[in-house]
């Protein structure tokens, strides 16, 4: 029988072949496939249909001809960093790489870019005409060109657009409704708008709401970011929803949500979750929403005002739209009460509930027992939740259960929310929890919860392990709890993979391990997200402790965004310090981990709008040596960023300057500029790299 | 009572299998819709491999049987329970394949030619996820591949990536 068993792969015909090679979405896997031999080369080639183009803008005219099924386009990743891709000044230079471009990849339906000069979509768009779907990009103010004229350009060139997504586009709410109304015909064969942008000076307004969706007929994707405050003209309504549901019926997604509550900033614990006002929407305006739209799969409804007693609102809901899969509601109250409301919905696959000032334990147990195919649970901000209730929603849901986000709920803090999470630690695989180190509350609320769980543990045989805390505290003998001898339920965190961590400026991150994350096996990707104002401390004696995150053996990835701490950049007043002393206090460490790629976005001074690299913060950065990937969401200085091509594993640097307002490159005299980073990534680029 | 069909491999072994599990294969059941499944049915695959194409086969029967006769009640507990016993089998069933690579190509033609599309997709998954993350040479290595470019070419193709690497 040997002779029989000699199948080998290249017996397949291509078609399996090209089958099994599109299945593979990861670049650097297809690379790495197109390199094995000739015929696996053609047919890897002849299946990448998406690609973000790397490389500088200035060797555009070398651009290979061999990606030519590429379908989905992105421009905005070309070096240096939000560069316009072609320059204005040379029309005819201009024109040619237009058409190179058109020839390297003449299939394009879907193309991200970024808009920043108008212009350039004018000479691009035409040249691919079958596109269906354009993002637009752009970081720096609008150009103070006329009213609806920025969007113009879109419509008039691409025959068949179906989908616009701004979402990440800086412009005014008023220039929508005019480019939709000046291409009728185009504006109703969208099927997907994105709206969602948190650049906007404020939300879209009621009546644009209503001359959009008019103008739009077919849209079945439709998100926005609106005003649920201020005059009836203004504010988003049971009119505006009643609108909505006639102008567009054939909706899938829907996503409302209040301007102000998209900024990633975490509320106020101590909030009982009521606004002092209520919104213009009442629980008839949500029945005639839900009834108009019976195709619903995704809906948010992020209201930054009351939606009060919502409870008989939502069971309409359920029965109204019975494919909904995920359901976001913010500042909605009454959402469970008990047996009622979201609980009914069995067949919901994601929930996320927000400044609901009433989910009580209660509440949430109703929801683990009813909503019994959940992957995805979020609460954030609610006050009178607790561990218990929580672990018994996750106990009911132990099969399905692989995504929480537990956030800004005072009786939840790092050491709770790790406990209720008990049930699923073995099969969780991504999780969210605020660093906020609760010993006392343990104390007071859990003696039962814990000899419940243990009794469980015996009994079953898990792989429950009990540690006397005070073994880990040999060193941090300052901390609270030092003197109390007591046990933590440790748990191994089987498929944890993602872990995303808040933590509030001068708090250290140490105690992390402890409050149950103590080993996690497969733990690849931390972000955290530090927030404060420096301004108000003085200076920090302590670390962050970024070295405590050394435990996970497989942690390659971080992701550390100080975006939201604020400092003082340059000089600081008497009294304080500056971001460069932070600095040494967040990062030192970080070159103990091993890891490979780092996102990192630096503390922010808002007196100048300036996010930057300092020099303590490159010095530490630099000492990861296994680095690959290195993205600042800032600004810096050559001489710093000059290191990095002695790293010897880098390969892919990138100063994204991805906020609102973002500086101008070259009015900064001090920074990196355009000409400096060309040098810094020749430097990278001359090395030889294996892979 | 079901209506068996005798399936003859290409080694003369002969297989009986129920009707249900076996008109899967939209290449059957179209032979037994046209009235061209009388007795033994010849196909051109090896006993082996025919063997694990009905392992599979039987098991998404199985799946679907259960399915219908489940009444409301409790349905959703058994639906989950089931989940996770299909899950199991199939790694199982897939860490066998990994293990045979001989087998796994023959049944990807297999699948192919009997066209099952349920079990086909599971095997174009199965191969990409082995070659994820691997570098050309461990492919090669893996699937005895050899390597027919010149360092010209290969260096052109590398230089072809530095358009096209991770974001």
């Amino acid at each position: 029988m040997a002779a029989a068993s000699t199948t080998t792969i290249d017996d397949l015909p291509d078609v399996i072949l090209s089958n099994i090679i599109s299945t593979v979405t990861h670049t650097r896997s297809r690379n790495s496939i197109s390199l094995v031999n000739r015929k696996f080369y053609t047919l890897e080639r002849a299946t990448r249909t998406s690609l973000s183009l790397r490389g500088n803008v200035r060797d555009l005219y070398r651009i290979p001809l061999c990606y030519r099924s590429v379908k989905d386009l992105d421009l905005t990743k070309v070096s240096p960093w939000g560069h316009p891709i072609l320059s204005l000044s040379a029309p005819f230079y201009a024109d040619h790489l237009a058409q190179r471009l058109s020839q390297a990849f003449p299939l394009v339906e879907s193309l991200t870019i970024h808009n920043r000069i108008p212009g350039i979509i004018d000479i691009l768009l035409p040249r691919w005409p079958r596109l269906r779907h354009v993002k637009l990009v752009r970081w720096h103010e609008r150009p103070p060109s006329r009213v609806g004229a920025e969007l113009v350009p879109v419509f008039k060139h691409c025959e068949s657009l179906t989908s616009l997504d701004l979402s990440n586009f800086y412009f005014w709410p008023e220039d929508v409704p005019p480019a939709l109304t000046a291409y009728p015909h185009k504006s109703a064969n969208l099927t997907c708008l994105n709206l969602l942008a948190t650049s906007l000076p404020n939300g879209f307004y009621s009546q644009q709401i209503g001359q959009i969706t008019a103008s739009c007929p077919n849209l079945n994707k439709f998100l926005v970011a609106c005003t649920f405050d201020g005059e009836y003209y203004k504010a988003v309504s049971d009119e505006t929803l009643t609108g909505i549901a006639t102008n567009c019926p054939k909706l899938s997604l829907l996503h409302l949500a209040e301007i102000s509550s998209l900024a990633a900033v975490r509320g106020n614990p101590d909030d009982d979750g009521f606004t002092a006002e209520d919104a213009m929407i009442s629980r008839e305006g949500l029945i005639k929403l839900f009834s108009g739209l019976p195709l619903l799969e995704e809906l948010v409804l992020d209201v930054g005002k009351n939606v009060r007693d919502s409870g008989l609102a939502l069971e309409e809901l359920k029965s109204k739209c019975v494919k909904l899969k995920v359901l976001k509601l913010g500042q909605f109250h009454g959402v469970c009460l008990g047996f009622d409301g979201v609980a009914l919905f069995e067949g919901l696959e994601s929930l996320s509930i927000k400044n609901c000032g009433d989910l009580s334990d209660t509440g949430l147990i109703a929801i683990g027992r009813g909503c019994c195919r959940l992957a995805k649970f979020e609460v954030e901000g609610c006050k009178n939740i607790t561990c218990r209730g929580l672990k018994t929603l996750a106990g009911s849901l132990r099969k399905t259960l692989v995504e929480v986000k537990i956030s800004c709920c005072k009786q939840l803090g790092a050491l709770t929310s790790c406990n209720a999470m008990e049930p699923i630690a073995d099969s969780i695989q991504k999780l969210h929890i605020d660093c906020v180190w609760d010993w006392e509350q343990f104390e007071i609320g859990t003696t039962e919860d814990e000899a419940e769980a243990e009794a469980e543990a015996e009994s079953s045989g898990s792989s429950v392990r009990n540690f006397d805390l005070n073994e880990l505290y040999d060193e941090e003998r300052d901390f609270r709890c030092k003197k109390r001898r007591r046990k933590v339920m440790i748990k191994t965190w089987k498929r944890l993979k993602y872990l995303s961590l808040w933590i509030e400026v001068a708090e250290f991150l140490k105690p992390l391990p402890m409050v149950g994350l103590q080993d996690c096996p497969e733990l690849e990707e931390i972000c955290i997200k530090v927030e404060g104002d420096t301004r108000l401390l003085g200076a920090p004696d302590q670390r962050l402790g970024l070295s405590s995150l050394r435990r996970y053996p497989r942690l390659s990835k971080l992701k550390l965004d100080l975006g939201d701490t604020i400092g003082y950049a340059l000089t600081a007043p008497d009294g304080a310090v500056d971001l460069t002393a932070w600095d040494r206090f967040f990062l030192d460490g970080i070159g103990n981990l091993r890891l490979e790629e780092l996102d990192y976005s630096p503390a922010f001074d808002r007196d100048i709008n300036l996010r930057s690299l300092t020099m303590p913060a490159a010095g530490f950065i630099f000492m990861c040596n296994r680095l690959r990937k290195l993205f600042v969401h800032g600004t810096a200085q050559e001489h710093s960023m000059m290191i990095c091509p002695h790293l010897p594993n880098v390969r892919d640097v990138q100063l994204i300057i991805d906020y609102y307002p973002a500086p101008d490159l070259d009015s900064f005299t001090t920074e990196l500029r355009i000409d400096s980073y060309l040098r810094l990534e020749a430097a990278i680029n001359n090395r030889r790299i294996d892979d | 009572m079901a209506i068996m069909y005798a399936l003859k491999s290409s080694d003369n072994e002969i297989f009986e299998v129920e009707q249900k599990v076996i008109e899967q294969s939209e290449t059957i059941k179209k032979m037994i819709e046209d009235g061209a499944a009388t007795g033994e049915i010849p196909l051109q695959v090896s006993s082996k491999t025919l063997a694990k194409v009905l392992e599979w086969c039987k098991q998404r029967q199985h799946k679907t049987v259960e399915n219908e006769n489940d009444d409301n009640k409790g349905k959703r507990k058994k639906e989950r329970d089931e989940d996770d016993d299909i899950k199991e089998w199939e790694n199982k069933f897939s860490d066998e394949l990994k293990a045979d690579k001989d087998v796994l190509f023959d049944l990807l033609l297999a699948s192919n030619y009997l066209d099952l599309p349920a079990l086909l997709s599971f095997l174009c998954q199965l191969v990409a996820d082995m070659v994820a993350g691997k570098m050309p040479e461990e492919i090669r290595r893996m699937f005895n591949i050899e390597n027919d470019f010149t360092p010209e070419e290969e260096k052109a193709i590398t230089a072809e990536h530095g358009w096209a690497f991770q974001p």
